[in-house]
């Protein structure tokens, strides 16, 4: 076979010699012979044999940088890892999740452990090849038939390359084959075909030209328009066969998808029986008057359209008999004990919040909202009170909770935005603010008085 | 072609002091890369290889026939129902990973023990490792239902500016399990090269040779590059070694980092490790003992290699029944009521019929592997390995349904049932995987040649002493 | 391979009477007065007294009985796997597993004060303790000072039993270089292994996870048995060097060393697997009657006792510094450095006995203790010590070194790593 290549092209065909090859039958005679050639002085040449020869790397003494690969794709790995698991969940955003922190070492330990493990792997793998000067896809020693079938199977050879300085054709063939292998050949082969395999052109043509199609795609997509809507493969649950709040039913007789909560339900944690502490009443006036029901606001859970519920009988008494709490719940008081002022401070952070758009920072009725609307003279514009107008001081304070919760006049209900403690807090600021207006030298603390009359 | 010479040696008796021979018959290398590459360069393909894959083929049609339907349809055809979310698909997982786990175990663990029987089997495990991992990595991909947006679970820059989070065990499964497999596929790979470039030598079409060639990378065993080879090996043997045991590992996470009752337990990850190898090495075993009658590598594969493996078996289902054992003790030990009662529900609750299953199959039916003629017949080995998958595949469902079917509060208490599509997709895993078993058989070398002729006595030693 | 090794010669009479005779017969005499020591000035010292010396004891006991459970162990699995390579230093292995006659013997003092009521040591050991919740009195039937006994009675019976019939069968070889004695040692390994493992993990339980009675963990028993390898492993090379230095076990080679090295690595891997394990599902699950272990040894905001440095001490000294240490080849076949990690390790294995028993002496209950390390604790190591390696010369006596009836001894004498 290597000294027959019919179908080589014309140029380069003659077949050079590339090296000699001696082949031994078994192990111990080779790593007699290789010590031999090393000691000869050649520098080009190796042992091919079909196992791992065990021995032949102390003659052959050609070490390899590999474990140190190794070790370096350990270190990136590792460190590729930590970092990954870092910046994303530790720094970039960071996740509170079981109770660990963002980024918790010993939680990070298998991916730390499983990127160490593949970065080495894939180092390794890497560096065998390429060390190993693989992949090859032309080797002339494998024209020899010999060599070929042999030194996968049960062979051992020993191949000394002609680009060797030491190499004279003659001389190392005898050399050889004085040390005693059951056979010598000179690889005759081909030098390695220069030119691009028949074919190979064309295909890279034809790929280019597929190349550009997607990109021509994309730029023809990106400047037209399409009114069709986009084909949409995967559903993801976009159309389900149910029925949406707002949508007709026919089911129902009021062809309504959204359904009333049956009369009397009430929401868990809705339950408000405290009428003191939820409504601003009197406990004990509210149980007794409960029964003419003529003071009643229309009922907050009662549904807006509930035919069972009968119209409440029209206020027409001028006359305000409604049982207002004289004095905060029995809850407020308490909070007041515990917390103190951090209480009244969290009043004064919601009243700036909700109440002092309107009526001012300090409650006189001047806020951004009532100065702007005066100036531009609305005439449906009713002008907030001061909470320290005559009328206002006096109320008490089951009045004002009403007030908040439900409104008046133009002020909105803010039952559904403040809860009923943040509503007796603002009160309680309320209260303060009203006092504040009208305090004498007494009601300051002596420190404080003292330090302000040091700041005269 | 080699001629099977009947050995007269029983390689299974032990003389202490004398090294049994690894592979019978007397075979010399030549006999060896004969009796090995004959399979995959014969160019008639066997009957008996047609009858085994028509059927696996078509199971394996099946499997993904049931997983287009329930990805075209939704989860809720498989019957992973609350309470219990995780059922079939993450058994079937869990298995499936376990099974992989013998094949690594042999070429690296057994390696670095320098046990040199492991070179006639190592190749066929190896693949196997690497068909379990791939049939085990479709389950977590379907059950997550849209698998269209599976590539979420990788840290990518989304437009939501999240990432996925690295504390989910979870999270850490993508990680092992991808790594487990692509480090795998590589360390079967390498040592595949040099059997590769035979085959390339030997093979007469043009497919074949051109087929070999690529794949050989152009190996010609030079002593160059086989000394940064056996480098590599040792390299790759030794990180895949903790590679093994912490996939498994991890896979145990997924179930005992949780707080419920039966799940949470420190002897998981060990635990878990061993169940692995104890399936694994079974799945070898039913593998192995009918392929080297079939193909005809009853001389390199030999009794004293299913010895050993049922010796393994045996050893780590041991471990298995020691894991057992301490679980039971310290649930009770703990005098936690919950931990208590699971374990009580395990063994007399609605699913003990599953619970002594796994026992028979994995704590009793090894016991027979105490006699040697049990150890050391292909029959009996096989069936008894058959009934250790069995046993394993039950233990991943005893953890898995019976935990989560009864949770802390007795409002949530379920019982799992299995759907047709469940099945479907647990019968045609198996055909999955033996068609890449069988397809494996029929184009690569069995067994590691190179590795083999290594191992070899070399005749010149017993006869001369005459060191250089 | 294309070095023929040369016909091996090995010296059959070579024991271990004659050059260790001080350790004959010093080790014991000066172990019981090193235990006398340590005992009077613990008593002496008023706010420690005898529970302060208990808790060295255990820990220096701890010690030296892993490091004889750990010898057993490569015994056992040396016939398990049939292994050639270490044919040559079993023996010295069979010797030191012997010394768990003395560790059984050197316990029966603490199953006396259990029988007697003490609770200094074992919580669980006062009744009242034990009532004052209902998750500890449902322990009372396995924590109780009669079944404690009873338990050590097994365990003394299995694991000397066992060490006892490796030593013997082997002697009895050297003899007669029967092949048949291998193979029944081989068969009686297998089982034996069982019941070792059954016998080590329920010891560890029962003289370390019981002493706080509240925590458990399954993996406890396994992480005992990994640092006893470790230590068994160091331990051989230590001791075979030192047989070296005074002109034994001349066979045994670098490639011998190589093994050892590499398994001691390999353990050390083996054993930060196992306590990661316990540490990581712990940390994570976080249940408190789990946590409390960890948490202590850990520290946190409101526990500033020390701790937490000791913790840190046990990772860097049992895994990393080894790890990274032993991992070039050229440092496992290099004498000198795998003598030196062979000690390095030894000292931190008492550390881990440390870390696991001295948090539990807590004298007061309104003051956490942080780690305290005295004169007491060195003399009960050197006691402990003393008694456990005298003993083992002793027993060991005029028998030879090496197992030279082993008919694998000559694959081990060849023995050279690829």
């Amino acid at each position: 076979m290597a000294h027959d290549h019919p179908k080589a092209k014309p140029v380069s065909t003659d077949p050079a010699c590339v090296g000699v090859i001696a082949e031994f039958q078994n192990s111990h005679d080779v790593l007699h012979a290789a010590q031999r050639v090393k000691d000869a002085g050649y520098t080009k040449w190796d042992v091919y044999s079909p196992f791992p020869l065990h021995g032949i790397d102390d003659i052959m003494q050609r070490p390899t940088v590999l474990p140190w690969n190794c070790a370096v794709g350990a270190c990136v790995g590792l460190a590729t890892a930590i970092i990954l698991q870092w910046a994303t969940n530790g720094f970039d955003y960071p996740i509170i999740v079981s109770g660990k922190e963002p980024f918790a070492f010993p939680a990070s330990m298998p991916i730390n452990f499983e990127l160490t493990v593949l970065i080495t792997a894939f180092t390794c793998f890497f560096s065998v090849i390429l060390l190993s000067g693989l992949p090859r896809l032309y080797n002339p020693l494998l024209q020899n038939e010999r060599f070929r079938q042999g030194v996968t199977d049960d062979k051992i050879v020993i191949a000394i390359d002609s680009t060797d300085a030491k190499f004279s054709r003659s001389k190392t063939a005898d050399f050889l084959r004085s040390l005693h292998p059951s056979s010598v050949d000179e690889v005759m082969a081909v030098p390695e075909p220069t030119a691009l395999p028949s074919g190979f052109a064309l295909a890279a043509i034809l790929l280019a030209l597929f190349a550009t199609v997607p990109p021509i795609l994309i730029i023809r997509k990106r400047n037209t328009f399409v009114d069709v809507p986009r084909i949409h493969p995967v559903q993801d649950m976009d159309f389900q066969p149910k029925f949406k709040p707002q949508k007709v039913n026919e089911f129902f007789a009021d062809k309504r998808t959204i359904r009333n909560p049956v009369t009397g339900t009430i929401a868990r944690g809705d339950l408000e029986t405290d009428v003191h502490y939820f409504e601003g009443l009197d406990s004990a006036s509210t149980v007794a008057a409960i029964k003419n029901a003529s003071f009643l606001d229309p009922a907050p859970n009662a549904a807006p359209v509930a035919p069972a519920n009968p119209a409440a009988p029209a206020p027409a008494a001028p006359v305000d008999n409604t049982p207002y709490a004289k004095d905060f719940p029995p809850q407020v008081i308490d909070k007041l004990k515990v917390d103190g002022i951090k209480f009244v401070k969290r009043g004064q952070e919601r009243f700036n919040i909700y109440c002092a758009a309107c009526h001012g920072l300090e409650g006189a009725g001047d806020g951004l909202v009532a100065r702007r609307a005066t100036e531009l003279e609305q005439p449906t514009w009713v002008k907030p009170l001061s909470i320290h107008d005559d009328g206002v001081v006096p109320q008490p304070v089951g009045k004002v909770f009403r007030t908040i919760s439900h409104g008046i006049r133009k002020m909105p209900g803010y039952e559904s935005q403040i809860m009923p403690e943040d509503r007796w807090a603002i009160i309680v600021y309320m209260k303060s603010l009203q006092r504040s207006r009208n305090a004498s030298a007494s009601d300051v603390p002596a420190a404080e008085l003292e330090k302000l009359q040091a700041t005269k | 072609m080699a001629t099977a010479v009947v050995n007269p040696l029983d390689v299974t008796i032990e003389t202490p002091g004398v090294r049994a021979p690894l592979v019978t018959g007397g075979h010399d290398y030549a006999a060896i890369t004969e009796m090995v590459t004959r399979i995959p360069l014969d160019k008639r393909t066997p009957i008996g290889w047609w009858i085994a894959f028509i059927p696996s083929a078509i199971i394996a049609g099946m499997f993904f026939a049931a997983i287009s339907y329930m990805i075209c349809t939704g989860v809720g055809v498989m019957g992973n129902m609350s309470p219990v979310f995780w059922a079939w698909p993450i058994v079937n997982f869990v298995f499936w990973v376990g099974i992989g786990h013998a094949g690594t175990l042999i070429s690296a663990i057994l390696f670095l023990f320098r046990q040199n029987w492991r070179t006639s089997i190592n190749r066929a495990a190896e693949a196997m490792t690497i068909f379990a991992v791939m049939t085990a990595g479709v389950f977590p991909a379907i059950h997550v239902g849209r698998i269209w947006v599976i590539y979420w679970v990788f840290p990518y820059p989304n437009q939501m500016a999240m990432w996925p989070n690295f504390k989910s065990p979870l999270c850490w499964d993508v990680f092992a399990i991808s790594t487990y497999f692509t480090v795998s596929l590589l360390f079967w790979y390498l040592g595949m090269v040099p059997d590769l470039a035979t085959l390339r030598d030997r093979a007469q079409g043009k497919i074949q040779q051109f087929a070999y060639g690529l794949l050989s990378l152009g190996w010609t065993g030079s002593a160059t590059s086989w000394h940064r080879f056996e480098k590599a090996y040792t390299i790759l043997a030794a990180i895949s070694t903790p590679l093994v045991l912490s996939v498994h590992t991890v896979v145990s996470f997924d179930f005992a980092v949780s707080q419920l009752p039966g799940w949470h337990t420190t002897i998981f990850p060990p635990y878990f490790v061993a169940g692995a190898i104890f399936g694994g090495f079974a799945m070898v075993v039913c593998l192995l003992v009918p392929a080297r009658a079939f193909f005809g590598l009853k001389d390199l594969v030999t009794l004293r290699h299913i010895e050993n493996m049922n010796k393994i078996i045996l050893a780590t289902g041991s471990i298995v029944g020691y894991a057992y054992g301490m679980e039971f003790f310290v649930a009770w030990y703990s005098g936690n009521p919950y931990e208590g009662f699971t374990f009580v529900n395990r063994a007399f609750g609605p699913y003990s019929w599953a619970y002594w299953t796994m026992i028979f199959c994995n704590v009793v039916s090894p016991q027979i592997y105490w006699f040697k003629w049990a150890r050391t017949s292909p029959l009996i080995s096989f069936i008894v390995c058959t009934f250790v998958n069995i046993g394993m595949w039950f233990e991943r469902f005893v953890i898995v349904i019976t935990s989560l079917s009864r949770d802390f509060l007795p409002s949530s208490w379920g019982y799992y049932r299995p759907t047709q599509v469940d099945v479907m997709i647990l019968i045609g895993s198996f055909g999955f995987f033996l068609t890449l078993f069988l397809l494996f058989c029929r184009f690569l070398p069995m067994v590691a040649m190179a590795e083999v002729k290594g191992v070899l006595p070399h005749p010149e030693h017993s006869a001369g002493k005459s060191g250089h | 391979m294309h070095s023929q090794p040369a016909e091996i010669t090995i010296d059959r009479q070579q024991s271990l009477g004659d050059i260790s005779l001080a350790v004959r017969s010093l080790g014991v005499p000066a172990g019981l007065v090193c235990l006398a020591a340590a005992g009077g000035l613990s008593l002496a010292t008023a706010d420690r007294g005898i529970a302060y010396f208990l808790n060295a004891y255990l820990i220096a006991f701890m010690f030296f009985l892993s490091i004889s459970l750990g010898c057993l162990f490569i015994v056992l699995v040396s016939f398990i796997t049939r292994s050639g390579w270490n044919a040559g230093l079993r023996r010295v292995a069979e010797m030191v597993a012997m010394g768990l006659f003395p560790m059984m013997i050197l316990f029966a003092p603490i199953a006396l004060l259990v029988i007697m009521g003490n609770s200094d040591l074992y919580r669980w050991n006062d009744a009242k303790y034990m009532q004052s919740s209902e998750l500890l009195s449902k322990k009372l039937p396995f924590l109780n000072a009669q079944f404690f006994v009873i338990r050590y009675g097994i365990y003394a019976v299995v694991l000397c039993g066992l060490a006892r019939y490796f030593f013997r069968t082997s002697l009895a070889q050297d003899k007669t270089g029967d092949p048949a004695l291998t193979l029944q040692m081989e068969r009686t390994s297998t089982w034996g292994a069982f019941l070792f493992a059954f016998a080590l993990t329920f010891a560890a339980v029962d003289w370390m996870m019981t002493l706080d009675p509240e925590w458990y963990s399954t993996i406890f028993g396994v992480n005992y048995f990994a640092g006893g390898a470790v230590a068994a492993h160091a331990f051989l090379i230590v001791a075979t060097m030192t047989l070296q230095s005074r002109g034994l076990l001349k066979n045994i080679t670098v490639e011998h060393f190589h093994d050892l090295a590499k398994l001691m690595f390999g353990f050390t891997c083996f054993w930060a697997y196992t306590a990661f394990s316990q540490y990581f599902l712990i940390w994570y699950a976080n249940i408190p009657e789990e946590t409390k272990f960890f948490l202590f040894r850990q520290g946190g905001q409101e526990l500033q006792t020390g701790w937490p440095n000791v913790s840190l001490a046990l990772i860097i000294g049992c895994f990393i510094l080894p790890f990274v240490g032993m991992m070039a080849r050229g440092i496992r076949r290099n004498r000198n450095m795998v003598f030196f990690w062979a000690l390095f390790i030894l000292a931190t294995r008492y550390l881990d006995m440390y870390w696991i028993i001295r948090p539990n002496y807590q004298p007061k209950a309104d003051v956490l203790l942080g780690p305290t390390f005295g004169l007491v604790d060195v003399l009960c190591l050197i006691g402990i010590g003393g008694i456990w390696l005298g003993s083992v010369v002793f027993i060991a006596g005029r028998h030879p070194i090496v197992a030279i009836g082993d008919p694998r001894l000559k694959d081990s004498l060849r023995h050279k790593v690829a």
